[in-house]
């Protein structure tokens, strides 16, 4: 089984997809984490209008709200889109007061505003509220307050992880579909089944063998991100811990690498063809990232445990909650056992024969 | 015998059958398989490489039963060479033949001793470092026979090696594989006639799944003597009356009619010449068909 692994992970070199796929991969993660690597230490609200402008996601310069201020917030972002939309000072009065004495919720402040003003989406602005565009001062408060619990490397590690996971899973979709391509040919799948290899050898051999492949292009942008990541704590005296890239890359990307190439391979080997194999794991890769809206209106990425990929939450040194760490563990775990029954799977379908 | 194959039969879904109380002993020595289209040559042979399990009966080859707890041993046993094996475009062909051994399960050092020794066998070692993509067809069904030698089987089952390659290139894979037959069993199922002539001892056509003839390519050759004439005809109606009586294997237009070659049991009584059987006069006469 070694000597297949490493003849398919020499092969896989030579694949022009893996290539284009590597150096995708590798420019886009840079591109992708370099505004949070150069976000410390912000030194004036230039900083932060440039992190946002880099990333293109406005919540990069914003702080939490807290839950008890959250409504406060929210009642005040509605009552400055209302001046905006030049409505009567009088008029807004009102609204606000009786929003308050009514003690409204956002849901119905839509409706109430939709039959009284045909202004559609309040709701919104109590969605946005979860977080607010900050000042320096609070900005630097909230990041030094992050920095005593955790290092900047773990923080980061987080960001950098989930969006690599998210590459991840698309690069293996470059490679596994078409991995056993050549051998469903149906002469090479009759040759093939009359060499005395074990299909379990066979299979995983392959498999596995490509996903050398892989894991050290991951090596490498993880030995490229370490080493930056050095540079800068040593530059600007930032806590930075050498693991937590590796951490983060073996507790978040490599379970779902490992589910997604046998889910791959699993479907290729069943269907016998690669092509079947690409809507089905995309169609999971969406249902993975469908967002859910929430009673009082906000919308967040929930954690199935059967979900390819789960995201940490949008701000950079925004703590994670227990509930959600506890989902995530669940996940990778339920990953973790569905990809031991996909190798199963993979193997079974190996072993069927052409009748 | 080498390979014993005692009253098998397969039946394929919708109960089509392809092998029917087959009994066929198979010693050492190339071993042709002959018979037309969906005889069942390819079924038989894919059974004796363990791709299909016969509906009933039982095959054992050099003392091993043909069953699926022997496959193990059995695929250490046999070399097989497809009809259309492409193998991997994108590989050399060195690649292709030592990822073939490593799947073969051969040390590294005797994958390459024997590579080296197969290829320049096949006169390929020039080419050794090509693409299998770049490769001639009869340049890419040798690195399928090397494949196939490679771990030295004690049974090589070749499947139309030499379908579509040219006169050269079919004498180079005959002569391979009558040189590779020392000690070994090769079945060689072809429908080239020609093929079998040159490389089989004992061979044995299939017609609609049931053996037709078994036994030496002489004793076939035998069985034909005085039942080949040779007539001159005047025009295309005269040959159609001959062909509606006879089996008329060939028939060359000359300047004096029509030169017609066919079979008959008996000599005919109109004005007609016998003339020496050969293989394809042999197999029809067998088979009692003329459209190979």
């Amino acid at each position: 089984m070694i000597e297949i692994m490493w003849f398919e992970a020499k092969q896989t070199f030579k694949n022009i997809a893996f290539l284009i796929g590597a150096v995708f991969l590798l420019f886009t993660i840079i591109y992708l984490c370099k505004p949070y690597i150069n976000y410390l230490p912000p030194k004036s609200e230039q900083d932060l209008i440039q992190i946002v402008k880099e990333t293109g996601d406005e919540e990069d310069a914003h702080i939490p709200v807290r839950k008890e201020e959250r409504y406060d917030f929210a009642v005040e972002c509605l009552k400055e889109n209302l001046i905006k939309s030049g409505m009567k000072d009088e008029t807004i009065k009102n609204i606000i007061d009786k929003i308050y004495t009514e003690n409204m919720s956002f849901d119905e402040i839509d409706i109430y505003l939709l039959e009284e003003c045909r202004i559609s989406g309040a709701s919104n602005n109590y969605i946005r509220a979860k977080s607010k565009r900050a000042s320096l001062e609070e900005t630097k408060l909230f990041i030094a307050n992050a920095l005593e619990k955790e290092p900047f490397s773990a923080y980061f590690a987080r960001r950098y992880a989930d969006l690599l996971g998210i590459l991840c899973v698309f690069y293996v979709l470059m490679i596994f579909p078409f991995l056993f391509g050549s051998d469903f040919k149906k002469d090479m799948w009759d040759l093939l089944h009359t060499k005395s290899i074990k299909p379990w050898k066979y299979v995983l051999g392959k498999t596995l063998g490509a996903l050398l492949a892989i894991l050290s292009v991951l090596v490498l942008v993880g030995s490229v991100f370490s080493i930056w990541l050095q540079i800068k704590g040593a530059n600007f005296l930032l806590p930075i811990n050498f693991f937590d890239i590796w951490k983060y890359t073996a507790w978040w990307v490599l379970p779902t690498v490992l589910f997604s190439t046998f889910l791959l391979v699993a479907l290729s080997l069943s269907f016998r063809t690669g092509i079947a194999a690409v809507p089905i794991y995309i169609a999971y890769f969406l249902w993975s990232g469908m967002p859910h809206k929430l009673s009082d209106g906000s919308v967040f990425l929930p954690v199935n445990p059967f979900f390819m990929y789960i995201r940490y939450p949008k701000l950079l040194f925004e703590d994670v909650d227990v509930a959600r760490l506890e989902a995530i563990f669940v996940n990778r775990m339920t990953l973790i056992s569905l990809t031991i029954v996909l190798v199963w799977v993979s193997i079974k379908a190996w072993e069927r024969r052409i009748k | 015998m080498a390979i014993q194959i005692n009253d098998i039969s397969m039946i394929y879904a919708r109960k089509v059958c392809a092998l029917e109380h087959l009994s066929v002993d198979i010693g050492e020595g190339v071993f042709g398989l002959l018979g037309q289209n969906g005889a069942g040559k390819t079924t038989l042979m894919r059974i004796l490489a363990t791709l299909l399990e016969p509906t009933s009966g039982s095959i054992s080859l050099y003392g091993v039963s043909l069953c699926k707890k022997n496959y193990d041993e059995i695929k250490r046993m046999i070399g097989y060479l497809p009809q259309d094996l492409g193998l991997y475009p994108n590989l050399t062909v060195r690649e292709a033949l030592d990822y073939m051994g490593i799947l073969s399960q051969m040390p590294k050092k005797l994958r390459k001793e024997r590579i080296e020794i197969l290829l320049e066998q096949t006169n390929l070692l020039l080419h050794a470092n090509k693409k299998i993509r770049k490769l001639s067809g009869g340049m890419k069904r040798r690195v399928g026979l090397i494949q196939a030698m490679l771990n030295y089987p004690k049974v090589l089952i070749v499947d139309e090696p030499t379908t579509g390659l040219d006169p050269e290139e079919r004498i180079r894979i005959r002569n391979l594989l009558s040189s590779f037959s020392q000690n070994r069993t090769i079945i060689f199922s072809t429908h080239i006639v020609e093929d079998i002539a040159c490389t089989c001892d004992n061979i044995c056509i299939l017609e609609k799944g049931k053996v037709n003839y078994m036994g030496t390519v002489n004793d076939l050759l035998e069985q034909a003597k005085g039942k080949v004439f040779t007539c001159l005809v005047q025009n295309e109606s005269d040959l159609i009356k001959l062909k509606n009586e006879y089996q008329v294997i060939s028939s060359i237009y000359t300047s004096k009619g029509i030169q017609a070659r066919f079979i008959s049991w008996e000599k005919p009584h109109f004005s007609c010449e016998e003339i020496d059987a050969t293989m394809e006069d042999a197999f029809i006469y067998s088979t009692g068909r003329n459209n190979l």
